[in-house]
C-alpha cells in the first residue's frame, strides 16, 4: 500500500472522548484486532514525535489511546487539535506493516491445584479440562499492551469457545504467575494482586514480554511444575 | 542531605510520597503520590517547598518519630492529635522542632490520611523519576522497593539554614476542609462510558446514598448502596483507567479508583471525581455516607487548573 492514502474503514470511527478532568481518549474501532492496535501505535508514536509541550503522557491500549494533558497550561481543546491532526496523518499502511517475531514458548501448569477456577470454567464453557487445555494452547498469541500491573501483558486472542465473562466480584488475592481468561483475552498476573479475570494455570517462570510479542501456551503437568519450584 | 527522623511507631500504614511516578503508564507502572493531593500541596506550600518535595502519608496515626536535626514541619489533612515531647500541636500549622524532639500522630478524630512534611522535603533513592512509595508495584520508598516506613527506619532530608525565619505559618481557615464528616457530598463528572448507562441508572447514581466500606486502600475504594447500578452495555475491552474513575463492576457496586489503581481496566466508569473530591474521598473512613453530585466538565476543569496554578503545580518544569 501506498503512505498518504486515507484511512482504512475502522479509523472511520475513530472517535476522541473525555476521559478524565485532564486526559481525553482516542477509541478506534471495538475490536481486538492486530491492525486496530497497530492503528494505536502509530498515533501514539506520531504524538510523541510532537514533543508537545501540553501532552504529559501517553496510554495505549488495545483500541484506546489515553492522552494526558498538562491542565496548568492547555485546553481541552487545544489537545484535541493535535490529536485530531495525527489522526490525519494515519496512514492506511499502518495495518500492513510486518512485524513478525518469533513465538515465546511459555509453560502452564493447568492441573486444578493451581487453576483455581478450573471448575468454574469447565461449568461456563461446557469443555472439559483437557478441552480448555487444547483450546488455550492452540492459538499464537499477540501481546496487545501491558498495563494493569508492571509487566502484565493482555494478550489475544482466546478461541471463541472459551470466552467467558470475568467475576462478578473480583478477587482480593491471585496468585502470582496466574494465568488467567476473560472474554478474548489471556494474561498472566506477574505479581500477587487483585483481579477479576478466571484462573485457568499458572506458569512456572515469569516470561518478559514487550508489546507486539507472539506467545504460544505449552501445557505441563504438576509434578513438572513443582520440580521448577524447588 | 542530613538525617532529619527516626521512625518509632509507623502506625497502620505509613509511606513516603511525592507528588507521584509520571511517565510510565504504558509500562503498566501506577502513579502513586498523595492521595489527598489537596493536604499535600498546601503542606508543601506553608513550608515553601517545591509541590513535590516528599512527605510522609500516615494512614489513621499511630506514628511517633524522634527528631534528629532542628528543622520546621507541618502536619495536614485528617485531624490527627499532634504532641511535640507530650505537648499537643496545632494542625496545619508550621511547627519548629529540634533534634532529640519526640513527635506523636495520634490516630485521627476525624479523616484518614494525614500529611507529615519538613522544610525541604525528605530525601529517597529516586525510582523512575520518583519516591513515590507503591506496594504493589514494588516501587520507591526509602530503598526504592515499594516497603512502607518501618520502626527504626530513618529518613534524611536537608538541613535547616542558620538564618531561616521561623514562621507558624497556616492556611486562612476557608481553605481547611474539616475532613471525615459523617456524610460527603462529592462532584462527578461525566466523562467515559457515562452516557452508554441508562437515564435511570445514572439516575440512581446521584439520588442515592453510598456507604464507604472497610474494602479500601491506596488502589481503590469500594462502596456500597441498597440498590446497585446497573451497566446494559457491552462488556469493555480493557483500556487505560484515571484515578479518581468510578468503575461499575457487574455487581453494580462502584469501585472508586484511588492512586495505587492498575494502569487498565475493563470496567465501564460511570464517571471521574473531580479535583476536589478526590481529596475529600480521601479522608473518608468506613461507614462516611456519600452521595454523588454531576459537576460540568468545564467547571472540573477550571477547578483543577486554578489549583494547580494555585500550587505551582506543572506550571514550570
Amino acid at each position: 500500500m501506498t503512505t498518504g492514502m486515507n484511512l482504512p474503514d475502522e479509523t472511520a470511527k475513530v472517535r476522541v472522548v473525555s476521559a478524565a478532568v485532564d486526559a481525553v481518549m482516542v477509541e478506534f474501532a471495538a475490536v481486538i484486532s492486530p491492525r486496530v492496535n497497530r492503528q494505536v501505535h502509530a498515533l501514539a508514536n506520531w504524538l510523541e514525535q510532537q514533543h508537545s509541550e501540553v501532552i504529559l503522557e501517553l496510554v495505549p491500549a488495545y483500541r484506546t489511546l489515553m492522552v494526558y494533558y498538562n491542565i496548568a497550561l492547555a485546553s481541552e481543546a487545544a489537545v484535541r487539535q493535535i490529536i485530531e491532526k495525527g489522526i490525519e496523518q494515519l496512514t492506511a499502511d499502518t495495518g500492513q506493516s510486518a512485524d513478525k517475531r518469533s513465538v515465546i514458548p511459555v509453560e502452564v501448569c493447568y492441573d486444578p491445584q493451581v487453576a483455581l477456577d478450573m471448575d468454574a470454567v469447565t461449568e461456563l464453557t461446557g469443555c472439559s479440562i483437557e478441552d480448555i487445555i487444547r483450546l488455550h494452547t492452540e492459538p499464537e498469541y499477540l501481546v496487545y499492551a501491558l498495563g494493569f500491573a508492571p509487566g502484565f501483558a493482555y494478550m489475544g486472542d482466546v478461541p471463541e469457545r472459551l470466552r467467558i465473562p470475568r467475576l462478578d466480584t473480583p478477587r482480593q488475592k491471585v496468585p502470582a504467575r496466574s494465568v488467567a481468561i476473560a472474554n478474548q483475552q489471556t494474561a498472566i498476573y506477574p505479581r500477587q494482586s487483585p483481579g477479576g479475570w478466571r484462573i485457568i494455570g499458572r506458569v512456572r517462570e515469569l516470561p518478559q514480554l514487550q508489546p507486539g510479542d507472539q506467545v504460544k501456551f505449552v501445557s505441563i503437568s504438576l509434578a513438572e511444575f513443582n520440580r521448577g519450584q524447588s | 542531605m542530613t538525617d532529619i527522623l527516626q521512625i518509632q511507631q509507623p502506625g497502620l500504614l505509613a509511606t513516603l510520597q511525592d507528588f507521584g511516578r509520571y511517565g510510565y503508564l504504558a509500562q503498566g507502572i501506577t502513579t502513586g503520590g498523595p492521595v489527598d493531593e489537596h493536604a499535600f500541596l498546601w503542606a508543601n506550600r506553608l513550608l515553601g517547598n517545591h509541590y513535590n518535595a516528599a512527605q510522609i502519608e500516615i494512614t489513621v496515626g499511630g506514628f511517633s518519630a524522634l527528631m534528629k536535626a532542628r528543622t520546621q514541619l507541618v502536619i495536614t489533612g485528617a485531624w490527627v492529635e499532634i504532641r511535640l515531647n507530650g505537648k499537643a500541636q496545632p494542625n496545619w500549622q508550621v511547627l519548629a522542632v529540634n533534634a532529640g524532639d519526640r513527635l506523636e500522630v495520634n490516630p485521627a478524630k476525624q479523616g484518614l490520611r494525614a500529611y507529615l512534611a519538613v522544610t525541604g522535603g525528605f530525601k529517597a533513592p529516586l525510582v523512575k523519576g520518583s519516591v513515590a512509595t507503591v506496594q504493589r508495584d514494588g516501587l520507591g520508598g526509602l530503598q526504592g522497593t515499594g516497603k512502607p516506613l518501618a520502626a527504626g527506619d530513618t529518613v534524611a532530608g536537608i538541613a535547616l539554614k542558620g538564618d531561616q525565619e521561623f514562621l507558624p505559618r497556616r492556611p486562612q481557615s476557608r481553605f481547611i476542609t474539616m475532613p471525615g464528616k459523617s456524610s460527603l457530598q462529592l462532584e462527578v463528572v461525566a466523562v467515559a462510558q457515562a452516557d452508554q448507562f441508562s437515564a435511570a441508572a445514572r439516575e440512581q447514581f446521584s439520588r442515592q446514598h453510598f456507604e464507604m466500606t472497610t474494602a479500601q486502600d491506596r488502589m481503590g475504594a469500594r462502596l456500597k448502596a441498597a440498590k446497585p447500578i446497573s451497566w446494559e452495555g457491552p462488556q469493555l475491552i480493557s483500556e487505560p483507567l484515571p484515578v479518581g474513575a468510578i468503575q461499575i463492576p457487574p455487581d453494580g457496586q462502584p469501585i472508586i479508583m484511588l492512586n495505587d489503581r492498575q494502569t487498565l481496566g475493563g470496567y465501564p466508569k460511570i464517571g471521574v471525581l473531580s479535583w476536589r473530591s478526590r481529596s475529600l474521598l480521601a479522608q473518608a473512613v468506613a461507614g462516611t455516607q456519600l452521595q454523588f453530585k454531576w459537576m460540568d466538565l468545564l467547571d472540573a476543569q477550571r477547578q483543577q487548573r486554578s489549583a494547580y496554578c494555585f500550587f505551582n503545580v506543572l506550571t514550570s518544569r
